[in-house]
């Protein structure tokens, strides 16, 4: 007698329905699993014949053959130790296999009966979900990550001994009362109000939100860049729902959903520059996401930048262009979703203190090598670049004692939104939905400058020796500048501001 | 050209000697006469060798032995450059001068005119804004009253001068720690290339000779020597331009420094030299007087009864105050300048320039947001009144 239950097994941050198969028969007494499995897989045998022991049941001595269909599809994970035990019990009688049918079950088990948390069950539920399956039985510590799928019930149990009571319907399962949800949306991140001065950083990082443009901050050590950057997510636009369960879902594959439910707050990631290309692209025989798809929605904080391997930045070139990183493999190629705001920062020189005399020895050719480091296909794909300066103590003193609330977060905020607002109104039925998104085809479109405009670009074009490349990034800034300022027609002082934050190549050696 | 080659080559050979053993050059030129004689002699003569150690004497022929250096005049030809020798007219007076004159000159363009004044500008490689305004200033009003600039090339202050001086449509001469062929430092490349064209690149070092440390003070006292007047523009405490000023004083030239601030390093050398009794260059009329003898410098002295008697104040009070100085912060580009911001923001950065965000505090307007300083900015660059370097305006 043949009996089956359903499991997922994880492909890039999807999930394939994996059915467990038990049967057990006369002949020797052993039990053996097929179908494609990894090592901790395999190793589910032991796990569910010593947990099911302690449990109190005795296995027969018949012969046990597990398989794990499709068979095609290799299997890692060690979610399939709780639906073998399941199918295991039913099979030997525990309670009707008509008990498992529409029946979801992923965990771990300990060799005491314990149930223990698994990576990935966000999109496992979903795929349940879609399968039309009724119920999710999962380990306790993840039943709220489950939760967070509506519309197919969830039961968490924290043993092996629990999952059998309710299996036989002896306990009502989902007894544990739904907890309030964890509210992470306003007052946890930090507030631009706190760095005070740098208005000149604050206004580029609103432009940058409010465009989605990717920014290089060239700023002295201690200036407070990794502050500003870390500000940078709390005036981006709220996540929405559906952007919150994308997000959700890397954590959730990644196991990093702590306490479950759905990530609420754009994510911030600042890998050190020693990261590997696999620690940011994501990999792995069957491959996790990486650090560059845990910026998902968010902002990737790259400090010092220039100490970054050079595989490791250029790792970020198809990402910045797909919004996705694809990661190939023999079997199959997988899809990791990241789509984020790049913010690089570095300093000016090698002793930092560029471009001061009075305290920066670095000679012309020092400073050129030094951000010479960083390659054109990476700066291509960066709007913006910005100063920063150390503030004085005076300066910081005196604005401790006027806090300005037009460089707080919240009317920062309040200002990107309304900037943003005007691109979907512009973007509607259009592929792009950002600023910094226009080809230079959208340029033409969307960027209109009035004859007196276009003279003056004309001058300028020719004054700063300008290549045509930053040109258009000039007339997509100022675009933003203008959404920002509530502006319909591109004019003259959005350009001028927009000229300000050409790119460094232009600056330091153009 | 055929009938000095080989007396061409000949100083050659002597030039090469001169490159490792200068001293004893000059010893055996004494004894023999000239380089011809030399290059003739040396095989026989081995008694008149007494002087040299015996290195220098298996230096010596073995070098002899090598036979005449042609590949070396080979290059020479091909790379258009041209050589004057101490034997020859054509050897720069001022040059002739000093104790340990080269043997041999290679340069490129034209040797600077015996009977006109020349002045050095020299300073810090790392020089400030400050310093690259006065560096620029001196070059190009020197320039404009037909005084050509020497110099050392180099990066900072050195080219700089030289570039405005040139800019101006004066010569310029360069003294290089190199070979006359060898472009040092790379990013002056088009500074060479312009005074190979107006003016000379010049050196003492054998075509090809790379920049090595020990060339550069060499190199320093030709560029004292081939002036008239040794201006500073800005030095450190301890900075290698005090080597060039030493020579200068030991060649007897003039020397003059640009007063700095207090507290700007870069100025502490120019205004210890200024105390220690250099001539302090506020302004390009002092400079042209000290070039005419008769500057006005240490003529402020407290009136004590000698003087009185000797009728000398009232004229000494007269020369303390040229009757006309062009003031560097000329009053001609004030036009430029119109509007409340564009005051404010030329008044910070004439005091020091900043970045955009020292600007904005600085300025300490509430009401104005940084955007608006920042298109201001961006508007005085592309008029050319403001320069932005890594993200700090400087006055043009």
């Amino acid at each position: 007698m043949v009996i089956s239950v359903s499991t997922g097994v994880l492909c890039g941050i999807e999930s394939r329905t994996v059915t467990v198969e038990v049967d057990v028969s006369s002949g020797l007494p052993q039990m053996e699993m097929v179908g494609s499995l990894s090592g901790e897989v395999r190793e589910a045998q032991l796990r569910v014949r010593v947990a099911l022991k302690n449990a109190g049941v005795s296995i027969p001595p018949q012969r046990i053959t597990v398989n794990l269909a499709p068979a095609s599809l290799h299997k890692e994970g060690t979610q399939y130790d709780l639906p073998i035990a399941a199918a295991l019990l039913a099979a030997l009688g525990y309670f009707p296999k008509e008990r498992l049918e529409g029946v979801f079950i992923a965990g771990e088990l300990g060799l005491d009966g314990e149930v223990k948390p698994v990576c990935g069950v966000l999109p496992m539920v979903l795929e349940a979900r879609r399968m039309g399956l009724k119920e999710c039985i999962l380990p306790k510590a993840n039943a709220r990550e489950g939760r967070v799928v509506s519309g197919i019930d969830i039961v968490g149990s924290g043993s092996l001994d629990e999952m059998l009571a309710y299996l036989r319907g002896e306990s009502s399962g989902s007894v544990e009362p739904e907890e309030e949800e964890r509210k992470g949306e306003e007052g946890a991140s930090e507030d631009f109000a706190d760095l005070y001065g740098q208005e000149g950083v604050k206004r580029a990082m609103e432009i940058a939100a409010a465009g989605f443009h990717n920014l290089l901050m060239i700023a002295p050590p201690g200036a407070g860049k990794t502050m500003a950057a870390r500000r940078l997510p709390g005036i981006l636009p709220p996540i929405t729902e559906e952007e919150a369960l994308e997000v959700s879902k890397i954590y959730s594959v990644a196991g990093l959903l702590e306490g479950g439910g759905l990530i609420r707050e754009r994510p911030f990631v600042a890998p050190h520059h020693s990261a590997t290309v696999q620690a940011l692209a994501g990999g792995g025989k069957s491959p996790h996401p990486g650090l560059i798809s845990r910026a998902h929605k968010g902002v990737l904080f790259l400090d010092e930048v220039v100490h970054f391997s050079s595989a490791a930045l250029e790792v970020l070139r198809q990402p910045l262009e797909d919004k996705k990183v694809m990661i190939a493999r023999a079997s199959a190629s997988y899809e990791f979703p990241a789509e984020f705001m790049l913010v690089a920062a570095l300093n000016p020189c090698p002793c930092g203190n560029y471009p001061d005399p009075q305290r920066c020895r670095c000679s012309q050719e020092q400073v050129r090598r030094y951000l010479g480091r960083l390659s054109g296909p990476l700066l291509d794909r960066i709007d913006m670049c910005v100063e920063m300066g150390r503030i004085s103590l005076q300066e910081y003193r005196r604005r401790g004692q006027s806090k300005k609330a037009e460089y707080g977060s919240a009317a920062m905020r309040e200002r990107v939104l309304k900037a943003r607002a005007r691109q979907e109104e512009r973007f509607a039925g259009e592929e792009i939905r950002f600023n910094a998104q226009m080809g230079v085809k959208e340029i033409g479109r969307f960027v209109m400058l009035g004859e007196r405009e276009q003279s003056y670009m004309d001058t300028v074009y020719e004054s700063l020796h300008l290549s045509l490349r930053s040109y258009h990034r000039v007339l997509k800034l100022a675009r933003t500048i203008a959404d920002l300022d509530g502006i319909e027609e591109v004019g003259r002082s959005q350009l001028q501001e927009a000229l300000c934050y050409r790119s460094v190549e232009d600056r330091y050696w153009g | 050209m055929e009938y000095n080659m080989e007396q061409q080559l000949k100083r050659l050979f002597a030039a090469q000697l001169a490159e490792v053993m200068p001293a004893a050059l000059r010893q055996l030129l004494a004894v023999f006469g000239d380089s011809e004689r030399l290059w003739d002699g040396i095989p026989e003569r081995t008694d008149v060798l007494d002087c040299l150690t015996e290195e220098q004497k298996n230096e010596l022929c073995l070098a002899r032995k090598r036979g005449l250096p042609l590949s070396l005049g080979e290059q020479i030809e091909k790379g258009r450059i041209r050589t004057v020798c101490i034997e020859e007219e054509a050897y720069p007076q001022r040059l002739r001068m000093i104790r340990d004159a080269p043997f041999m000159l290679f340069y490129k363009g034209e040797l600077p005119e015996e009977d006109r004044p020349v002045v050095a500008v020299v300073g810090a490689r790392h020089c400030s804004d400050y310093g690259r305004r006065a560096a620029e200033f001196f070059g190009r009003e020197l320039a404009s009253v037909g005084v050509p600039v020497v110099s050392g090339m180099a990066m900072g202050i050195d080219g700089l001068a030289q570039a405005a001086c040139l800019q101006a449509g004066e010569k310029s001469y360069g003294v290089l720690g190199c070979g006359v062929d060898v472009v040092y430092p790379p990013s002056n490349r088009q500074l060479y290339r312009e005074l190979t064209e107006h003016g000379c690149v010049i050196s003492e070092f054998l075509p090809g000779s790379g920049a090595l440390p020990f060339r550069f003070p060499l190199r320093n006292r030709l560029i004292s020597a081939l002036s008239d007047l040794l201006l500073v523009v800005e030095a450190r405490e301890k900075s290698g331009t005090f080597i060039t000023v030493d020579y200068a004083l030991e060649q007897g030239r003039e020397v003059y420094a640009v007063p700095g601030r207090v507290e700007d390093k870069l100025s502490f050398g120019c205004n210890r030299l200024i105390a220690q009794g250099a001539g302090a260059a506020y302004c390009v009329e002092e400079i042209l007087l000290a070039l005419k003898g008769e500057s006005s410098r240490g003529s402020l002295r407290p009136a004590t009864g000698e003087e009185e008697e000797d009728g000398q104040p009232p004229e000494a009070a007269a020369k303390v105050l040229p009757r006309k100085v062009s003031c560097p912060a000329g009053a001609a580009e004030d036009a430029c300048w119109q509007g409340e911001l564009r005051h404010a923001i030329r008044k910070l950065l004439l005091d020091a320039p900043g970045t955009a965000q020292e600007i904005y505090a600085r300025l300490g307007k509430p009401k104005l947001a940084i955007q608006e300083l920042l298109s201001e900015l961006m508007q005085l660059q592309i008029e050319g009144l403001l320069l932005c370097r890594g993200g700090r305006y400087e006055l043009q």
